[in-house]
């Protein structure tokens, strides 16, 4: 029984009790509500001693099954320094194994952290060492593979690495690096303060799932092959860098591709970036004359030009502008259309080019590839740079034509050039055939993928038999392969100094690109020079790309073919043999006159030689598939009267 | 709806308070007790037997008139005060983590403050009623009550246990403030207390570091602040339902003594908030209805005892409760009904006891006659509106003053 005045102060006591329990209410649902999954978290990281087991980097093979990359499985020593009864101790007897001061041990034992590393990837016979300790609390060893590139620099740029923490940093080691890792085991096992397991705590095993292996579509002796050559004329020419490309023109395979300055693998942390940059997918360069193929590739398909229509090149001096003179290298007068590329002269060009149009040779500079990813499967490559038609000045059309004003990669130069070599697609180049299981399972398989038609296969021919004029009579010469035909074509880009904003005279990209056997080709080579110091020709100092790049082509093009035991044939160097449209090879016209009512054989005839014979019929013809002829409709023989169309199937052997 | 009867509520509080102990205390304390004593039962098996202990004691206290319990306040005094002196001996004492708060009688260990505070209370709500008016002059009201409040505060320090010290200061120092001590003597008293218990807290490093670990647990996660923060990691890994009665895994020794001190945060863990709010809510009910017993008992002796007990455990809860969110800093005191611990629970329960005996007394209920002794048919409080008894009080309190 209280008085009132007691009353009122104990209602006031209840009162505060009261305001402190709804205080404790709004705390714990603080905590349990608004910080639960923080706390959580946090928890749970103390809790789950979590073991994780390493998971072996799948290997990386070239196309033949050959090792570029592979791991060793090193143990890693840790430590729990939470657990640890006897830091000193411990620090002392570790230190002469690890070659460290105790103190330096002890350092990183007192960090305040729950899991240190002591030391990474030991060498087998230390880590026996260790194991001999007879492991005391709170230190272990897991196993923790380290990459190892057993070629060194081969293929530095295409298979990147990966770095300690079996992290893929660059290349295909990054790109592909979800698969190539594999996913770590866990021991999960649910702990105690003290760190011993709980009987009835949780305990499961989620073992590693391999990396996968990745086989690529490169192939490590044609590498070598284009390294050693490439590293040979870096280092002759003294060049700022270079790239070569080799691929298939007609899957966008690439079989090798290589830039210097190149590093070792093993070393990757000892060279600075610019070394390791893949140049032919993040380096912009003006292609200069090397991209007249695309001028003449438009000028064809658009049918601006005759055969043998000839262009007046100005006696080399065209005034484009008040000035600004274009010349070419020579005084030509009177070009014939191929002349005028075989020569690369600049004036024939533009003239092409002012056929063509800036709208008309824009789009053909787009779809060949330029101003686009190419999609190649590796990291970081670049666009490059294609102005569109209205943002073009007025010497534009006198620049673009013959290269300038255009900015593009290796990979998009022989990309685009491959879709020429090929018969007008334009194709993804690709390094990653397929990625199998360490069991051989095909967890993933690539394909060549097209990505359009650029110009129609009949185009394609004929500017082969220009390109292959280049070789034969042209700036390219120097690109011949004794026995094999070759198609390609020289660039020789003056750079822009960029301390007067006008063309350097010395300081120029020597490229060549090419394919051979040039009516059926197997490889098609890009090289490219940065900066090369030139060679003496005609009494002067040249930076011709036909001089310095096309022997490179030659060295890598000859031992390759040898190397993929491609048959020489289809003219010798020496021999002169133009097939073209206009220019029939004398047997098919024979064969042409003599059956002209009847449909001729096709079997197991090449696409373009099928071409070339039903070119002499009034026939309509229609293509399937592509390799040889397996089928043709109406069959050998068969009247041809009243037929406007023909159907033939190919397939590849 | 009938009206639940103060002391039917409270029974029942307190029982579902003491069962989910019983839970928490075996959930919290298997894996300890296993790995101390080889028995997933150890500290169930005596939290039952202190439970069976504690309720009888309970309903002894329930039975007895409250009224006739200052008969026994001199030698019950007497017995503290020589507890509260021998446990400070080691011949005596029982020594855990430096503290010696616990006497050992055989097999079992006594806490003499648990007893100090139901006693302190009985003493102070007897002085406090019999004095009345003279409670209002500092030389006969005031100064005895604080004597014997200094003495057994100061024992309890020594010991040392600052968190019971401070609990049983803030519940006497309610019960002088309800009963009418001059503010002025309540104001100088904690001016008095409050530089003490600066030096207490700054000279003792390991409470200083305490303070300090509870302003910035994670500044020193490995030390001081390894409780707190074991402690908001269970609540939090709790969240809204909790991971499920027995699957908390704070209690495999991160958390200290997590089925004493820290039995909310696994409470918590495992109940989720859900589990923890009802704990809360059972409180907030004990609260409540030691209030309205407080408010309708027939006298001032069992007003004043029944707002300090209820203060006593009330308050208890929450500074445990509050340790265990975070909110106070680091103190050793359990929860009481649910933390295991003999001395605690027992005298909790008599508290309890008392509690119902004052609301038997003032309020019948046919309900739990076994409760009900046949002498409080006496009492001649028969049933009565709130309102009216309020304005009865009322009037009895301008009689007497008269």
């Amino acid at each position: 029984m209280f008085e009132r005045g007691q009353r009122i102060r104990a209602s006031l006591i209840f009162f505060f009790l009261f305001i402190f329990l709804l205080t404790l209410t709004i705390r714990l649902a603080y905590l349990q509500i608004i910080k639960s999954p923080e706390l959580q978290e946090k928890a749970h990281s103390q809790q789950k001693r979590t073991i994780k087991i390493e998971p072996q980097r799948g290997i990386i093979y070239d196309r033949r099954m050959r090792k570029l990359a592979v791991s060793l499985s090193l143990d890693s020593l840790y430590a729990l320094p939470r657990e640890m009864e006897n830091k000193e101790e411990i620090a002392r007897r570790l230190s002469p194994v690890l070659k460290k001061t105790p103190s330096q041990i002890l350092e990183k034992l007192n960090k305040g952290k729950n899991f240190v590393w002591l030391e990474r990837k030991i060498p087998k016979d230390l880590a026996e060492e260790i194991k001999g300790f007879g492991i005391s609390n709170g230190i272990g060893l897991t196993e923790e593979s380290k990459r190892l590139y057993p070629k060194g620099t081969l293929a530095c740029h295409l298979l990147g690495f990966a770095g300690l923490d079996d992290q893929g940093l660059e290349g295909i080691e990054l790109l592909y690096n979800q698969y190539i890792k594999g996913a770590p085991g866990w021991l999960l096992s649910t702990r105690d303060a003290r760190g011993r397991s709980v009987l009835s705590g949780e305990y499961r095993f989620y073992p590693p799932s391999g990396g996968y292996d990745t086989i690529l579509t490169i192939d490590e002796s044609i590498q070598y092959i284009a390294e050693r050559e490439l590293e040979k004329v870096y280092e002759e020419q003294g060049a700022r860098s270079a790239t070569i490309i080799v691929m298939d023109p007609k899957t966008g395979e690439i079989l090798a591709l290589a830039n210097q300055p190149s590093y070792n693998l093993n070393r990757f942390k000892d060279y600075p970036p610019y070394i390791r940059r893949n140049r032919a997918i993040t380096d912009l360069f003006e292609p200069g004359s090397a991209l007249k193929f695309v001028t003449a590739a438009a000028a064809l398909a658009e049918d601006v030009v005759e055969y043998e229509e000839r262009f007046y090149c100005e006696k080399g001096a065209l005034r484009v502008s008040k000035d600004h003179v274009v010349h070419d290298i020579k005084k030509y007068e009177w070009l014939t259309f191929p002349e005028v590329i075989e020569k690369s002269s600049n004036i024939g060009t533009i003239k092409l080019g002012q056929r063509l149009g800036p709208l008309k040779l824009y789009e053909y500079l787009r779809s060949f590839g330029f101003g686009f990813l190419t999609g190649i499967d590796l990291p970081g490559e670049v666009r490059g740079v294609l102005r569109k038609p209205r943002q073009w000045s007025g010497l534009s059309m006198a620049a673009l034509p013959i290269g300038q004003e255009i900015s593009v990669t290796a990979i998009q130069l022989a990309t685009a050039a491959s879709a020429i070599a090929n018969g007008g697609v334009l194709m993804r180049p690709w390094v990653v055939k397929a990625i199998i299981s360490k069991e051989g399972r095909v967890v993933k398989e690539f394909e060549s993928i097209p990505m359009r038609r650029v110009i129609s296969q009949e185009t394609a021919y004929r500017l082969t038999d220009i390109l292959k004029g280049v070789i034969l009579r042209g700036t390219g010469t120097r690109a011949q392969v004794p026995g094999y035909e070759v198609a390609g074509k020289t660039g020789t880009a003056q750079k822009v100094d960029p301390r007067t904003g006008r063309y350097s005279q010395d300081k120029t990209v020597a490229s060549f690109l090419g394919w051979v056997p040039a009516d059926d080709p197997r490889i098609l080579i890009l090289v490219v020079v940065d900066e090369p110091k030139g060679l003496p020709y005609e009494g002067r100092m040249v930076h011709y790309g036909g001089l310095i790049a096309a022997p490179v082509f030659r060295e890598v093009a000859q031992r390759t073919l040898h190397y993929l035991n491609v048959p020489p044939g289809k003219g010798s160097a020496g021999e002169i043999i133009r097939v073209s449209l206009s220019d029939m090879d004398p047997k098919v016209k024979e064969m042409g006159i003599e059956g002209r009512g009847k449909m001729p054989d096709l079997k197991s005839k090449s696409m373009r030689e099928t071409f070339r014979i039903l070119s002499n019929y009034n026939l309509k013809p229609n293509f399937i598939g592509s390799g040889r002829v397996i089928k043709q409709k109406p069959s050998p023989g068969v009247s041809l009267k009243g037929v406007k169309e023909c159907t033939v199937w190919f397939a590849s052997r | 709806m009938k009206r639940i009867s103060s002391h039917l509520g409270l029974f029942l509080i307190t029982l579902a308070l003491i069962s989910i102990g019983i839970i928490m205390v075996y959930s919290a304390s298997a894996i300890l007790s296993l790995e101390r004593y080889n028995d997933p039962y150890f500290f169930l098996k005596r939290q039952l037997a202190w439970v069976l202990l504690g309720l009888s004691g309970m309903l002894i206290a329930a039975r007895i008139n409250y009224r006739a319990l200052p008969k026994l306040l001199k030698p019950a005094l007497f017995l503290t005060l020589c507890l509260l002196i021998m446990v400070l001996f080691p011949q005596f004492g029982k020594e855990i983590a430096g503290a010696r708060r616990w006497l050992k009688i055989g097999d079992f260990t006594l806490q003499p403050s648990e007893l100090a505070k139901l006693i302190l209370i009985l003493y102070m709500a007897d002085t406090l009623s019999r004095k009345k008016e003279k409670i209002k002059s500092f030389a006969y009201g005031f100064l005895p009550p604080l004597i014997i409040l200094g003495a057994i505060f100061i024992l309890i320090l020594l010991q040392p246990d600052l968190g019971t010290a401070l609990i049983i200061l803030v519940v006497i120092l309610g019960m002088l403030f309800v009963s009418g001590v001059r503010l002025k003597y309540l104001f100088s008293l904690f001016l008095i207390a409050l530089p003490s218990i600066w030096l207490l807290i700054n000279k003792v490093g390991y409470r200083k570091r305490r303070i300090l670990a509870f302003l910035d647990p994670w500044g020193d996660p490995r030390g001081y602040g390894f409780q707190i923060i074991q402690s908001l990691l269970a609540l939090g890994s709790g969240g809204i339902f909790g991971r499920g009665l027995g699957e908390g895994t704070q209690k495999l020794f991160y958390l200290p003594a997590p089925h004493t001190d820290f039995i909310f945060a696994i409470l918590g863990e495992e109940l989720g908030f859900l589990g923890g709010i009802a704990v809360i809510i059972l409180f907030g009910a004990f609260i409540y209805s030691g209030a309205r017993i407080a408010r309708r008992a027939p006298d001032l002796f069992g007003s004043l005892l029944a707002l300090g007990i209820t203060t006593w455990i009330g308050l208890q809860a929450m500074i445990n409760i509050g340790v265990a969110t975070g909110t106070l800093p680091t103190k050793g005191i359990p929860l009481p009904f649910i933390s295991f611990g003999g001395s605690s629970l027992v005298f909790s329960l008599i508290g309890v006891g008392i509690l119902l005996s004052i609301s038997l007394r003032s309020h019948r209920s046919p309900t739990l006659s076994i409760l009900r002794n046949k002498a409080s048919a006496e009492d001649g409080h028969g049933f009565g509106h709130l309102r009216s008894r309020v304005s009865a009080t009322g009037r009895d309190g301008a009689r007497q003053k008269r």
